[in-house]
């Protein structure tokens, strides 16, 4: 079980990677772009707000 | 070759040049540079060249995952423009640039937009006219803009490579296009790059590497090599990498050689010198390398070497006449499992 966390501008490459992996459905959780020049706050805000998704995705994909 | 035996699509376009490239570029198969149509009769021409079965699987190109046959290779250097005569240097190339060590998934998803530098090393470089000379890392000879553009066609074509989408580039650079060089070792006092990696001096070989645009280390005023590397090393300052590479002239390396500086220690000598001093960095900076490297139990006061060991400096001659050296960053992080890439070199089997 396991769910690929990405920003916005990856979400191209991700959907190519899951195609050429032959896993079209592997759960990735997409947060917004970018995140290495952005203040701590708004990071720690951003991960709260991604933080029930990725619950959700990880109980979705455990129960698969 | 019997053509028969190709697994490639057919596809039948219009029998003009100018069709065929609307075609291409219309399909995302260029670099941007119009290509020559790969005919049947043309990929058999490259594929006569080599003694491999056109389905041996040389590498896994990413981020498609997608098998870089011989076929496929010859293909694209047809498109390229390379000679038949290139095939064994672009194969190695192929075997490099997919090696997991080369990580070109990363190299190739970054936003730090590194370009494949290729180093031709041996006999093969005189037989094949490919430049270490004057201009190397410039404009004029077709092995060196053929072979770099094959490399990158492969990334495109066969790997999935498309800037925007999966080729994260935030700028990228014109190497990007094409990177290949010899070495000069008919000009350097030391071992070729492919000695110093335990093959044999009449063996040809090929060095993929990560490759950040250069900076050039002009230096016209010392007499001595001390003063030369010292010089370079001021070039040098800054965030480190896994590797790095000194491509060093050859008036330079004579200088250098001429007062008793052995390869190793023009790269220990450099080492000591360069590198990424933290009290002229920002906090934010300071505190995010402290982050990333725990293991250097860094202060304000430390520097961070230019590369975590003296032998992770790459010293390549190269360069005509002038006094004008070039140092070329390598993209990713040294890291404390070793760094985000390495530099891989293949033998060329002809």
């Amino acid at each position: 079980m396991a769910v690929t966390l990405i920003t916005d501008a990856f979400d191209a490459l991700a959907k190519s990677e899951k195609e050429a992996f032959g896993a079209p459905d592997h759960p990735v959780l997409v947060v917004q772009h970018p995140i290495g020049t952005v203040k701590v706050e708004e990071v720690n805000k951003r991960a709260d707000a991604a933080f029930d998704k990725l619950v959700e995705l990880l109980v979705e994909a455990r129960k698969d | 070759m019997d053509s028969s035996a190709f697994q490639s699509e057919r596809i039948e376009v219009s029998d003009d040049v100018w069709a065929v490239n609307a075609f291409f570029e219309e399909k995302g198969w260029t670099d941007g540079l119009p290509i020559i149509p790969p005919t049947e009769e043309r990929v058999a021409q490259m594929l006569a060249a080599v003694k491999r079965n056109p389905q041996d699987v040389i590498g896994v190109v990413p981020p498609r995952w997608a098998r870089a046959t011989v076929e496929k290779i010859a293909i694209n250097a047809v498109m390229a423009g390379c000679l038949p005569q290139y095939m064994p240097v672009l194969i190695a190339a192929a075997a490099a640039l997919t090696d997991p060590k080369l990580n070109l998934y990363a190299l190739q998803a970054t936003t730090g937009g590194p370009a494949i530098l290729l180093i031709v090393n041996g006999p093969i470089r005189k037989q094949l006219n490919i430049n270490g000379g004057s201009n190397v890392l410039g404009e004029g000879w077709r092995a060196n803009a053929t072979i770099g553009r094959c490399v990158r066609l492969i990334q495109r074509n066969i790997g999935g490579s498309y800037p925007g989408t999966t080729c994260k580039a935030t700028l990228g650079w014109p190497g990007k296009y094409s990177l290949c060089i010899a070495e000069n070792e008919e000009a350097s006092p030391w071992d070729p790059l492919h000695v110093e990696r335990g093959f044999a001096a009449d063996a040809s070989t090929v060095t993929a590497i990560s490759a950040d645009s250069s900076i050039r280390a002009s230096d016209l005023d010392s007499t001595r090599g001390d003063g030369i590397l010292t010089n370079f090393a001021h070039r040098m300052n800054g965030p480190s990498g896994p590797e790095a590479i000194m491509v060093i002239c050859p008036e330079h390396a004579k200088i250098i050689a001429g007062d008793g500086f052995s390869k190793q220690e023009v790269k220990s000598f450099v080492w000591e010198r360069a590198g990424y001093r933290m009290r002229d960095v920002p906090e934010e900076t300071f505190n995010q390398r402290v982050k990333r490297r725990p293991d250097l139990k860094l202060t304000r006061d430390s520097v961070i070497p230019v590369t975590d060991a003296p032998e992770d400096i790459i010293v390549v001659v190269a360069g005509g006449d002038g006094s004008q050296s070039q140092y070329i960053h390598v993209w990713g992080q040294s890291t404390p499992e070793g760094g985000s890439t390495r530099s891989v070199t293949k033998a060329i089997q002809v």
